[in-house]
């Protein structure tokens, strides 16, 4: 029983901001009110699939969120897989060092990323938006491979190499027959942590480049505009679908 | 032979470079660009507030980053030793960690302005600050916790300790090294958070992030952006100071 109220409470705190999220994205007015709306009305979700600039949004964000992860992994992939293949203590340091923009306060971050945009005439381009964005999800990508790549097994490699193979194809072997899960699983959570960035995305961009974050918040600051939270439900539903799959192997003990 | 040590050399040479050629796009230069931006004009509003103004800012930036750290990972050490104990909640607990860990957080902003509205603002920012570190702590937190043998769990179960007895002694004090290091990092992460303290806070919460935000945003001030910048890595660096010390200390006294 007592762990029964425990169980209800946390899952309560966790839950309530997303249940005022869902419930505003139903509200018929543009009041800022939970619940106090009766009934729930669809306007802000058709809306959403009607505003041009939404769908713009959406585009820019999943565009720029798919290049820079995808930049990402081209630049770690090889140094993570020379690293583990060959032991190589002085690349996998590298990359550790190269995820230390996390221990930054973002805001500092984005302050030196808009200094560093605008001394390349990049500022609000599609351009510089990806390379800043970068910096998001290179760390995310080489924290998550060192840590894969730790606990796997070189067999395949020494294996493939036994047998003649040179050692890029070696390793383009063990990477795709082993870690190919694992580096979709890096690649799709730097894609969606790029999508949901907020503060280097608002300093490098203005008006030109309209991403979910700018276009968030001009629809809850400027505009009064609930469509914002119609997006957002559509975005924790869709997570929450993702992650639904990502739980649901339970590997160890249930 | 010497084919194959000159192709070795390259490919190290290769493999090293490009992470540190990220790590000075992304940390060095916007680091050294921070300084300068903060040199081109000394006297701007950012060090022109004068230290003791400076002081009181960066005092209750670093104590409201550090109390929402503080609450959220004790609010994760609890939801995660929970979890391992109650699996059905573990599922819906991991769910709602991957899903806020990728929400767009001006939502959730919004959503705790409307949720927070007669609330102290300094409450209200410091309960928005921790729930949107959850994500964080939490991940890390769980990942310690999961690791924990479950033959050693049952071994204490069966000697009769009950589940908060084997948290107390078993769980804890084995993933405290991963906890205390998500209370530092989370800390350096909140420092960073303007939206919360100017939304869910009504603007009356003036932390450095916000200072910093309205020196670069509204008032267009990049030389006092910067230097308040500047005050907030002064800030993590002290933070991250007292926090070794008290982890070597920690660990010297054996508790470890």
């Amino acid at each position: 029983m007592r762990y029964s109220v425990l169980i209800l409470l946390l899952a309560g705190c966790l839950a309530a901001p997303l249940i005022a999220i869902a419930s505003l994205s139903v509200s018929p007015t543009t009041a800022m009110d939970v619940f106090t709306h009766w009934p729930p009305s669809t306007r802000w979700w058709r809306a959403l699939f009607s505003d041009a600039e939404w769908i713009r949004a959406v585009t820019t964000s999943m565009y720029t969120g798919c290049i820079s992860s995808a930049l990402a992994l081209f630049i770690v992939v090889p140094c993570a897989a020379f690293w583990r293949l060959t032991g190589n203590r002085t690349a996998g340091v590298a990359l550790l060092v190269s995820a230390l923009s996390f221990a930054v306060p973002p805001i500092v971050l984005a302050v030196g990323l808009y200094h560093f945009v605008m001394r390349l005439r990049l500022f609000d381009t599609l351009t510089g938006l990806i390379l800043c964005h970068m910096a998001v999800t290179t760390p995310v990508v080489a924290l998550s491979l060192l840590a894969e790549f730790r606990r796997s097994s070189t067999e395949l490699y020494r294996v493939s190499r036994s047998l003649g193979a040179s050692p890029v194809r070696a390793a383009t072997t063990w990477l795709v027959a082993a870690h190919s899960a694992s580096l979709i699983a890096a690649a799709s959570a730097a894609v969606l942590l790029a999508m949901s960035e907020v503060t280097i995305a608002v300093y490098v961009t203005d008006t030109n480049v309209l991403t979910i974050s700018r276009k968030a918040l001009s629809g809850v600051t400027r505009d009064i505009d609930p469509t914002g939270f119609a997006a957002m439900a559509l975005w924790i539903m869709v997570i929450g679908c993702l992650a639904t799959r990502a739980v649901s192997p339970e590997r160890r003990h249930g | 032979m010497a084919e194959r040590q000159i192709t070795r050399s390259i490919a190290t040479a290769l493999a090293v470079s490009a992470p540190v050629l990220v790590t000075a796009m992304y940390l060095v230069v916007p680091l050294v660009l921070v300084v300068r931006g903060a040199l081109t004009d000394p006297r701007a509003s950012g060090f022109g507030r004068g230290i003791s103004s400076l002081l009181v800012l960066a005092g209750r930036s670093a104590s409201l980053a550090l109390g929402a750290a503080l609450l959220s990972s004790l609010f994760c050490t609890i939801a995660s030793i929970t979890a391992r104990f109650a699996p059905g909640f573990r599922k819906f607990y991991r769910l709602s960690l991957l899903v806020l860990l990728f929400t767009n957080p001006i939502f959730l902003v919004f959503g705790f302005t409307v949720l927070f509205t007669r609330l102290n603002p300094n409450a209200a920012v410091l309960l928005a600050s921790a729930y949107i570190l959850t994500p964080f702590c939490g991940l890390i937190i769980q990942g310690a916790i999961d690791t924990f043998p479950q033959d050693q769990i049952s071994s204490a179960r069966a000697l009769g300790d009950s589940p908060l007895g084997v948290a107390v002694r078993q769980i804890l004090p084995a993933a405290r090294g991963p906890i205390l290091v998500t209370l530092l990092l989370s800390t350096v992460y909140g420092l960073g958070f303007f939206l919360v303290p100017s939304f869910v806070g009504l603007g009356r919460v003036t932390v450095l992030a916000t200072a910093i935000n309205r020196a670069a945003n509204s008032v267009g001030d990049l030389a006092a952006a910067s230097q308040l910048s500047l005050v907030a890595l002064a800030v993590q660096l002290t933070l991250m100071l007292i926090w070794t010390v008290g982890f070597l200390y920690v660990k010297g006294t054996g508790a470890d």
